[in-house]
């Protein structure tokens, strides 16, 4: 994938991120994108990808607080910065062009 | 309340109850008279990995969605429950449930339903984490990790959950070093103990 393009695993972590909204983290994350994607997903998968994300600007992390239910470590958590949303919009605009004419329901 | 509604809400509670930790998890139920052709089991968010269920007569090698709602009592018999096991949503046959069952199932081999509180991940596991996981994540996984552990523990029982974090532990290490990387150590310890 490019710098600034998204393929559609990162497109899934983003969107992701984005229904989660301040509760987004690996768990639920994860979560979010196997039941949507129908299969399971790792959780190297999920980390990697986001790590990914940082590191091309789209998404900012921060610790949270530690908690008794995950054995003391803290909870990292996930937000869209504006070059995430922007690569986001993109791809909607690249996959409307895609199926532009084609008739609502059409087989694909 | 008629008697059909009466076994409508035992056999609803026999199954949200229990068995959607047994009859998931159970690797061997003894239920002579249980005769399902297929069943269907469903988790809202993760596909289940689950062990064959062994019954008697028939074995059932995929298990993948889960209506439980949709097992309901058809008969009026009080000692035993008869349920409707659909499958996509069509009828597939009749299921008979007994009471006496469900207290079996709870016997040895099955995993009760566990308080996540009380499940400990295994230590050794998160012992391989340092050389896998880069610095900045490793407190973030290896909190997913336990959270998720003592859930699935919790759900489906301490065996399911550790098989769970051994393949994910395995899947980390692929990620990290890649196939071919573990497979030329592997073969490399194999010749050392070869002597070749």
């Amino acid at each position: 994938m490019g710098r600034d393009t998204l393929g559609e695993f990162e497109q899934g972590v983003l969107l992701a991120i984005l229904r989660l909204g301040p509760e987004a983290y690996g768990v639920p994350i994860r979560h979010d994108l196997s039941g949507r994607l129908g299969r399971a997903v790792s959780v190297g998968a999920i980390y990697t990808t986001l790590d990914r994300l940082e590191t091309k600007g789209f998404v900012s992390s921060w610790i949270g607080g530690a908690t008794a239910e995950r054995g003391g470590r803290a909870k990292r958590f996930y937000r869209i910065e504006d070059p995430g949303h922007r690569a986001l919009d993109a791809a909607r605009a690249v996959t409307r062009s895609l199926w532009a004419g084609l008739p609502e329901g059409a087989p694909a | 309340m008629s008697n059909e509604e009466i076994i409508r809400q035992q056999a609803s509670r026999i199954i949200r109850d229990h068995w959607r930790t047994a009859s998931i998890r159970a690797p061997e139920i003894r239920a002579p008279r249980i005769r399902f052709p297929e069943i269907d089991f469903d988790t809202p968010a993760i596909p289940i990995r689950a062990p064959r269920i062994r019954f008697p007569e028939i074995e059932i090698p995929d298990i993948r969605t889960a209506e439980l709602d949709s097992l309901l009592p058809t008969t009026k018999a009080v000692a035993e429950t008869t349920v409707e096991v659909k499958r996509h949503g069509r009828s597939v046959g009749l299921a008979v449930v007994p009471e006496r069952f469900v207290r079996v199932v709870f016997l040895s081999n099955v995993a009760r339903p566990i308080d996540p509180a009380h499940v400990m991940i295994p230590e050794i596991g998160l012992k391989f984490l340092p050389f896998i996981v880069p610095k900045k994540l490793r407190d973030a996984v290896t909190g997913d990790l336990t959270e998720e552990f003592r859930t699935y523990a919790a759900r489906w029982g301490r065996s399911y959950a550790l098989r769970w974090l051994w393949w994910e532990l395995a899947r980390l290490c692929i990620r990290r070093f890649g196939p071919t990387a573990i497979g030329m150590g592997i073969a490399a310890w194999v010749r050392q103990k070869l002597g070749l």
